[in-house]
C-alpha cells in the first residue's frame, strides 16, 4: 500500500538501545552473538596497540623491553590476554565461517568448470589454512 | 473437533483517529489443532471484532502479504501453526522496523521504493526483435540465480534486520537479493545500472552480517548469502580494475 504521508498518521515504534539483549520481551541469541562478534574488534584493536607499543620499546633498548615484558606477568594483564585471545578466536572462527556463504550448493563463486566447489571444502580449506598459519607463527615465535 | 479448548491472542492495535500510540487487545478464541495464526485473526474479524485490520491474501505462503511478528518473531501468519504456541498466549504485532498504518498493517512504501531502485527486471543493452526468438538459458545458468528468485517480498527479512531498523537508508536484504538475482541472470546486461545502489555504502557495505534475514526467510532465499557474494564479487572486480585498468569492467 502506498501512502500519502501528508494525510496518514502512521506510528513508528522506537528501538530499544538494548535490542540485542531483549527485543520486545524476547531474547534473541543470534542478536547477542552478533554484538559479541562486533565487540571482538575492540579487543583485537587493544591487543594490536599493546603489540605495537612492545615493538616500539625494542627501539629503547633490551632493558626497557624486558621490564615491560616483566610487567605483563601480572594477573590483570594475563586476564586481558586470555580474554583477547578468546575474542580473537571467536572473531576468526566467525569470519572464516562466512566463506561458506559465497559458496552455497549450485551457485557459488568458486567453480571448477561448471561445477561449484562444495561449501564444506571452502570451510575446511579456510580453517585448515588458519590452523597451519597459527602453527607456523607459533613455531617461529617459540623457537627463534 | 470442538472440545472447547481456547487460546488467548493478544494483538497490537493502533487506530490513528482515536489514539496517538498503539495499545494491546486480547481476544480469547477457540483453539483448533489445524488452525494457523491467520485463521485465528480471521475468526476474530468475522465473529468477535470486525474493526481489526490486517493484510492477507493467498493463505499458502505465496503472496507474502500476511507477515507479522508472532511472539516477537517475524512470521508468515498463514504458516505459523497455533498448536506450536498452545497453550501459551500468542502475541501478534505488525512487522517491526516499518511505520504502522493501522493495527497490524504497516506502511511498505520505503521497501517498494528500494525494490524499484535495484531494477529487479531483465535489462538488455539492446533488445533483439521477437522474430529472433527467446533468450535461451542452460539449466546450469538457471541454477546460478534460481534460489534468489524465490523471494515473495514479504519483508520478514527487513523486520529481522537490526541494521535496517537503526539505519533506514540501508537498501536491505530482499532488495539486494533480488538485484543480485538479476545480476546473476545470463540474459541480463544491467549490472552497471544496479551497482550504484547495490555496491554502495547504503547497499551491501551497510550490512554487518547479523544473518537473521536468512533465518526468518520463509522461502529460503538466503539474502545474507546474496550480500556476501556481492561483497566478494565487488571487491574482486575493484582489485581487477586497479591491477588491470584496461580490462573488461563488470
Amino acid at each position: 500500500m502506498m501512502l500519502d504521508s501528508e494525510t496518514t498518521k502512521t506510528y513508528t515504534r522506537p528501538i530499544s538501545k538494548a535490542w540485542w539483549l531483549r527485543d520486545r520481551g524476547h531474547f534473541n541469541r543470534r542478536y547477542f552473538m552478533f554484538l559479541l562478534r562486533e565487540l571482538t574488534s575492540v579487543f583485537v584493536a587493544l591487543y594490536v596497540v599493546l603489540f605495537i607499543y612492545e615493538i616500539f620499546l625494542l627501539t629503547k633498548g633490551p632493558d626497557a623491553h624486558a621490564a615491560f615484558r616483566e610487567s605483563l606477568n601480572s594477573g590483570p594483564w594475563i586476564a586481558f590476554h586470555i580474554i583477547a585471545l578468546l575474542f580473537a578466536l571467536y572473531h576468526s572462527y566467525t569470519w572464516l565461517g562466512l566463506t561458506t556463504k559465497m559458496q552455497a550448493a549450485g551457485r557459488g563463486l568458486v567453480k571448477i568448470g561448471t561445477k561449484t566447489l562444495p561449501p564444506i571444502l571452502i570451510a575446511l580449506g579456510s580453517y585448515g589454512a588458519w590452523i597451519v598459519a597459527t602453527i607456523i607463527i607459533a613455531y617461529l615465535f617459540l623457537t627463534l | 473437533m470442538s472440545d472447547h479448548k481456547t487460546i488467548k491472542i493478544t494483538v497490537l492495535r493502533y487506530r490513528p483517529e482515536e489514539e496517538d500510540a498503539p495499545t494491546e487487545q486480547t481476544y480469547e478464541v477457540e483453539f483448533r489443532d489445524d488452525w494457523v495464526v491467520l485463521d485465528a485473526l480471521n475468526h476474530i474479524k468475522d465473529h468477535i471484532d470486525g474493526t481489526l485490520s490486517f493484510r492477507w491474501s493467498c493463505r499458502m505462503g505465496v503472496c507474502g502479504s500476511c507477515g507479522m511478528m508472532v511472539n516477537g518473531e517475524p512470521k508468515l501468519t498463514c504458516a505459523a501453526m497455533l498448536r506450536d504456541y498452545y497453550p501459551k498466549e500468542v502475541r501478534v504485532e505488525p512487522l517491526v522496523n516499518f511505520p504502522i498504518v493501522r493495527d497490524l498493517v504497516t506502511d511498505m512504501t520505503d521497501f517498494m521504493d528500494k525494490l524499484k531502485a535495484v531494477k529487479p527486471w531483465i535489462i538488455r543493452e539492446e533488445e533483439k526483435p521477437v522474430s529472433e526468438g527467446e533468450y535461451r538459458q542452460t539449466p546450469d545458468q538457471l541454477k546460478d540465480y534460481k534460489q534468489f528468485s524465490q523471494c515473495i517480498n514479504c519483508m520478514l527479512c527487513y523486520a529481522a534486520c537490526p541494521v535496517y531498523g537503526l539505519e533506514h537508508d540501508f537498501v536491505g536484504p530482499a532488495a539486494i537479493a533480488l538485484g543480485h538475482r538479476y545480476n546473476l541472470d545470463s540474459r541480463d546486461e544491467g549490472i552497471q545500472q544496479r551497482q550504484h545502489v547495490i555496491a554502495s555504502k547504503e547497499g551491501i557495505w551497510e550490512c554487518t552480517y547479523v544473518g537473521e534475514c536468512s533465518v526468518v526467510c520463509p522461502k529460503h532465499v538466503d539474502p545474507a548469502e546474496a550480500i556476501q557474494q556481492t561483497k566478494v564479487a565487488t571487491t574482486t572486480n575493484r582489485f581487477k580494475s586497479l591491477v588491470m585498468p584496461w580490462g573488461n569492467k563488470t
